[in-house]
């Protein structure tokens, strides 16, 4: 269970930093912010549901 | 604004805060254990909102509106990740911290890491390096003070002045009954924080949307990479931010505060929570106020940090005062944690290895004498006004950042013991420091990349050749 966290974890934290500076590299709009945003909350939603588990 | 009705909000403020921490008091046992963390004793809420209002300081409502005025969007991705990261290590982490609190009593973070390595020169190590660096950190907090006290006064209240208070404060509110008065008042300040964000974000909506040709991102400002957010940049400033809940003593020590595991799993969730809508809201707030200045409405503003304190001359005055508020309580919250982690830590770290019998009341009492030196240190710096906030917040980090290998390796790797430990901390320090100073990034890769390379590196390199102390089972098997 921890381990398959830590998988999803890590892909977040990569998302987080290529994503912006590739797929949506110099898109103009808010979609860049809305990205960021809405992964960090999934992955606050994503940590709730795990502590619970635990 | 009127300078009275500043120096009226701020004394209601005060007093307030001061009951605060004097009723807190009563909750206090005398000995050291309960003075620094309470004995885990903190419920959910109280837990979770110290957590918070200790991490964020002026350096989001000066720092991060300012950034995101002058940067754009990237400013959120970067605070984001922060957020991302924190809530990744805390998942792994802090069980294990509440654990060793519980069973051993530890209560400095830098103890953990003395056992783990066998030698008190890690704890003294950790220790001096969190000194050089949390001091800058504290003194930017405290020139967010005194530049929204300026500006949100007219300058009324002069920025020396607004200093002196604040160090006061900050002084009082963590000498009364440590971090039992730093906790209660933490939940008081966390409340005024999002509050007054809740009501600024909602006035700078309603206020830029009437504005004609209003937008509300416009040009680079919308999209990374742009002139500032380049991948080196975005980087470099994550790096030591990303490692921030371990590297950082004021908010590692607050992992030894909640009462139970429960509570602790609820710390995480609602501080999260907290952190979610608070780094939104802030970032959004320097966008907003970059596309109030591209349609007319707002001055533009060349000096950063200065973006908060022109938004609160501008607003109507009752918002204004809660935003001065809201802006002391944030950098109060953080510095009086860090002076009480800072003393702390040089009690247990520092003095009692050379005088292992000195008694409870003697280190509360030596305690107390280490928070007034602290406070006169972040004084003195902050009155010589260094350079700006979010600067002088990342530079802090960065010299913390080789700490990062040092925790990760005692929880998680099975080799490594004290040559490691101290020269991954000093080879990391004076990669930090040196290229600081010399602003350089060797092969074009930032700085706090080769910190985080250079301390890991020979953190692994001698550790891989030197054998585990006895002892450091606990720690690792916590």
């Amino acid at each position: 269970m921890r381990i398959r966290f830590l998988a999803v974890s890590l892909a977040v934290i990569l998302l987080m930093y290529l994503v912006p500076f590739t797929l949506l590299g110099g898109v103009e709009g808010p979609y860049t912010a809305i990205f960021w945003m809405v992964v960090s909350a999934a992955y606050l939603f994503s940590v709730w549901l795990e502590l619970r588990r635990v | 604004m009127e300078g009275s009705f500043a120096y009226l909000a701020i004394a209601i403020y005060i007093t307030a805060g001061t009951a605060i921490a004097w009723f807190a008091k009563k909750r206090l046992r005398r000995d050291v254990k309960d003075f620094y963390t309470a004995g885990g004793r903190f419920g959910s809420v109280v837990a979770s909102l110290s957590y918070a209002a200790t991490t964020y300081s002026a350096f989001m409502f000066i720092g991060l509106v300012g950034l995101s005025y002058q940067s754009g969007i990237g400013a959120m991705g970067f605070e984001l990740v922060y957020f991302v990261g924190t809530l990744f290590l805390l998942y792994y982490l802090a069980p294990r911290y509440y654990s060793l609190h519980n069973r051993y009593g530890y209560i400095s973070p830098a103890e953990i890491l003395t056992d783990r390595y066998g030698s008190p020169a890690v704890g003294m190590g950790v220790t001096l390096v969190s000194l050089v660096s949390l001091i800058p950190y504290a003194s930017a907090q405290i020139i967010g003070i005194a530049l929204a006290a300026e500006g949100a006064s007219g300058g009324a209240i002069p920025f020396a002045l607004a200093v002196i208070i604040a160090v006061l404060l900050a002084l009082v509110w963590s000498v009364v009954a440590g971090v039992w008065s730093v906790g209660w008042t933490d939940v008081y300040q966390g409340v005024l924080m999002i509050a007054a964000g809740v009501a600024i974000l909602a006035w700078a909506i309603n206020w830029a949307v009437g504005l004609p040709s209003f937008s509300f991102l416009s040009g680079d400002l919308g999209y990374v990479p742009n002139s500032y957010w380049t991948p080196q940049t975005f980087l470099n400033m994550t790096i030591p931010w990303f490692f921030f809940a371990i590297t950082n003593p004021q908010v590692v020590q607050r992992l030894f505060a909640p009462k139970s595991k429960e509570a602790q799993k609820n710390m995480v969730v609602l501080f999260g929570a907290y952190g979610f809508i608070f780094t939104v809201m802030v970032c959004m707030l320097g966008i907003i106020l970059r596309g109030a200045t591209a349609a007319g409405g707002f001055p533009l503003v060349a000096y950063r940090d200065s973006v908060t304190p022109t938004l609160l001359g501008m607003m109507p005055p009752w918002i204004t005062i809660l935003g001065l508020v809201a802006i002391i309580a944030a950098s109060i919250s953080t510095i009086d944690s860090m002076i009480l982690t800072l003393s702390s830590m040089s009690i247990r770290d520092v003095f009692v290895p050379f005088r292992p019998g000195m008694s409870q009341r003697a280190q509360i009492a030596a305690g107390r004498v280490i928070m007034l030196a602290l406070a006169a240190a972040c004084m003195l710096f902050s009155l010589s006004r260094p350079g700006l906030i979010i600067d002088l917040s990342v530079l802090s980090s960065s010299l913390l950042l080789p700490i990062a290998p040092l925790v990760l390796g005692s929880f998680l790797w099975s080799r490594g013991g004290k040559r490691s430990a101290i020269f991954s901390l000093v080879a990391g320090f004076a990669t930090a420091a040196a290229l600081y100073y010399l602003k350089a990034s060797p092969l074009g890769l930032p700085m706090n990349l080769w910190t985080l390379i250079v301390s890991s590196l020979t953190y692994i390199a001698l550790g891989a050749l030197e054998r585990v102390p006895a002892g450091a089972e606990k720690i690792r098997g916590a």
